[in-house]
């Protein structure tokens, strides 16, 4: 009798915490955050959501990308810049650039969650050099 | 107020103004200090090091290679906020004014000497420089050549044809030099001898200083950082970024610095509100700076009582030689007219305001230089000239060919009949040397008119590229406090974020000087410091 009163009560408290626990983290409202972070159309080709970069537990300690994060996809600096390798020639491939070789951070130029910008534009007239920065 | 004190200032005033006689703030009993003291034993600290460097450009990476090489028992850490390491050196053509090199020797200039580059160097600096401190980089300039050379720079031996040495308007030898591939050459191989050579010494990037800390007694004790800071090149005013209610990014740390702190933070050419408080116009002045060039370590030091002077002044720099613009006329596209004397004793300033005061008045629209074949056959930089006939000199740098006036006016959107109406007037006053602007005839050589086809045009826009303002120095590279007037323990600064070096004008060719000898200085005195802690 006394081991089943205990079961019982054991039992009882067990899913008082259950229930408490749920209510204080709640799910994120992912596609709200999709909204207001969408991502560019060659991510969302890929059907990515918000896990497939940012590892952090919730959507609130989301942190900025480090360029090794990026890389985890897209290989290594020199893989990156060899698809560029035709303009080597002149020193004018932004991935491996007069400048910074391949010393770059991705996000000195390319960003998800809203246009990316051209870092050689600051000083340079790129003209017949390079297209839109993706 | 006391009796006591009344006294002591009464005796203070009879002393006279000599700087030997004015008894030290601290002797009079006053407690005003120009900073809040921090207890070390307050903080708790994240990380320490010996030596911490603020800055990666050339006088921060010379700074700290001079520091890990004076101890090599210390550890020396150069700390930059931004991803992309090397600040405006990284970017710089880092030209620089040697005294006695090889290359001086070879072409037979054997009668230089650094009071010779110092008389050059005082000519531009009208008096607002503090001579000791210009001495040492006057005196230093081979010394830095050498050091250069020995931590893997190379130098270009394509430019003064074929000697490597060239001769820069306001030096009065030929002794200019430059490393072969610029700044990027310089930066690079510093940043690899401190990778293979100096296992005491560690760079990192994304490190913002947000506050220097000073204990009771005045002395450096450490910072406030915040690592992993995200410097955002979007908004319009890039000095947004040292507001931490606008960019929050970044963690807080506390660095605990034992022997010193070296601020080689360069300048606040890219804050609009900083640069715009002090001269107006300069609010939209371009500048083409690293963008982190903002007011943040300027503001720090201010904050714990480092004294900045030269606040004010300020130096153009224009993509083609100030000396190079003479041989053109500079006109207002909107009315076709001239507005200043494109000689003005090749006074990059008032060619610079004289542009931006005339650009206020069209809603910022350009004004154009215009020279013929004549002009571009007088070219001073012919190596500059064909920089910017290829498009390669940056923004606003770049000079289109015309084969007429007409297709210039086209390509400008200015009106052919007003501009051919005042380029007739320039010629006709030019030839009686009666010139609208007094421009002297004869300075032009025979550039003494536009008529000889084909004629070229650029975008004459100043660039703010040099902050003469910062936080003064001993020769020793000792920061200063503003209310004591004693140096600051602990606390040093070199490069552009220093000041006293220079004045109303830098000599083309020296800000790598006094960011090299001063870095050299700051490097060796910070190791040497007895540590606090």
């Amino acid at each position: 009798m006394k081991k089943l009163l205990i079961i019982a009560i054991s039992f009882f408290v067990f899913s008082m915490s259950w229930a408490t626990i749920s209510e204080t983290t709640p799910e994120p409202n992912w596609q709200e955050l999709a909204q207001e972070y969408s991502i560019k159309p060659h991510h969302r080709a890929l059907k990515f959501d918000c896990v497939m970069c940012h590892s952090e537990s919730t959507p609130d300690d989301y942190e900025p990308l480090e360029t090794e994060q990026c890389l985890d996809c897209h290989g290594s600096s020199q893989k990156v810049a060899n698809r560029l390798k035709f303009m080597d020639a002149n020193h004018t491939n932004p991935h491996n650039s007069f400048h910074d070789g391949l010393d770059l951070d991705c996000y000195e130029c390319h960003a998800e969650h809203e246009p990316s910008i051209n870092l050689c534009t600051r000083c340079h007239e790129v003209g017949n050099w390079m297209s839109t920065v993706k | 107020m006391s009796e006591n004190k009344k006294n002591t200032r009464r005796s203070f005033l009879k002393m006279g103004l000599g700087a030997a006689a004015i008894v030290p703030v601290t002797a009079l009993g006053l407690s005003n200090s120009a900073f809040a003291a921090t207890d070390p034993k307050a903080i708790k600290w994240d990380d320490e090091m010996d030596v911490l460097v603020i800055g990666s450009g050339m006088a921060g990476m010379i700074a700290g290679i001079r520091a890990a090489e004076t101890d090599p028992s210390i550890k020396v850490v150069v700390a930059d906020k931004m991803s992309r390491l090397g600040g405006s050196s990284l970017i710089s053509g880092l030209n620089m004014a040697v005294v006695g090199s090889d290359l001086q020797e070879k072409i037979g200039v054997t009668d230089d000497s650094w009071e010779l580059l110092l008389k050059d160097i005082e000519k531009e600096a009208k008096g607002y420089n503090h001579r000791p401190l210009t001495e040492v980089a006057a005196k230093g300039t081979l010394k830095l050549y050498n050091f250069l050379k020995d931590h893997g720079v190379q130098y270009d031996m394509s430019i003064g044809g074929g000697t490597g040495v060239k001769k820069l308007g306001g030096h009065s030898r030929a002794r200019c030099v430059w490393p072969a591939g610029g700044g990027t050459e310089v930066i690079k191989k510093l940043q690899q001898f401190c990778a293979e050579k100096l296992s005491n010494l560690e760079i990192r990037k994304k490190v913002l200083l947000e506050e220097i800390l000073r204990n009771d007694e005045g002395r450096v004790i450490g910072v406030k950082v915040r690592e992993k800071y995200r410097f955002n090149s979007r908004p319009e005013d890039l000095g947004d970024n040292d507001n931490p209610e606008i960019n929050k990014s970044g963690k807080t740390k506390y660095y605990k610095v034992k022997r010193g702190l070296v601020m080689g933070s360069g300048g606040y050419n890219q804050d609009r509100r900083f640069r715009g408080d002090e001269v107006g116009t300069m609010y939209n002045a371009a500048s083409t700076t690293q963008p982190g060039a903002t007011a943040g370590a300027i503001k720090a030091m201010i904050n714990s009582g480092f004294k900045p002077i030269h606040m004010t002044l300020f130096r153009f720099a224009f993509p083609i030689p100030t000396e190079d613009i003479l041989w053109g006329i500079l006109v207002n596209p909107r009315t076709g007219e001239r507005f200043v004397d494109e000689y003005s004793n090749n006074d990059r300033q008032t060619i610079g305001m004289a542009i931006l005061e005339e650009r206020r008045a069209i809603d910022g629209e350009h004004t154009v230089l215009i020279y013929d074949q004549k002009g571009a056959d007088e070219y001073h930089d012919q190596q500059r000239l064909h920089l910017s006939l290829e498009g390669k000199n940056g923004t606003n740098g770049t000079i289109w060919k015309f084969e007429t006036l007409e297709e210039l006016a086209i390509n400008f959107d200015m009106n052919i009949a007003t501009l051919k109406a005042n380029i007739e007037k320039y010629n006709i006053d030019m030839e009686k040397d009666q010139d609208a602007f007094h421009k002297p005839k004869s300075k032009l050589k025979t550039a003494t008119s536009i008529s000889k086809a084909p004629y070229y045009a650029m975008q004459l826009n100043p660039r703010y590229n040099y902050a003469q303002g910062g936080a003064l120095i001993t020769p020793e590279a000792r920061a200063i406090d503003v209310v004591t007037g004693d140096t600051i323990p602990g606390a040093f600064v070199c490069g552009e974020a220093a000041a006293g070096t220079y004045g109303y004008i830098r000599l083309t060719a020296c800000s790598t000087i006094d960011c090299g000898t001063f870095g050299m200085v700051a490097g060796e005195n910070a190791a040497k410091e007895q540590p606090w802690s």
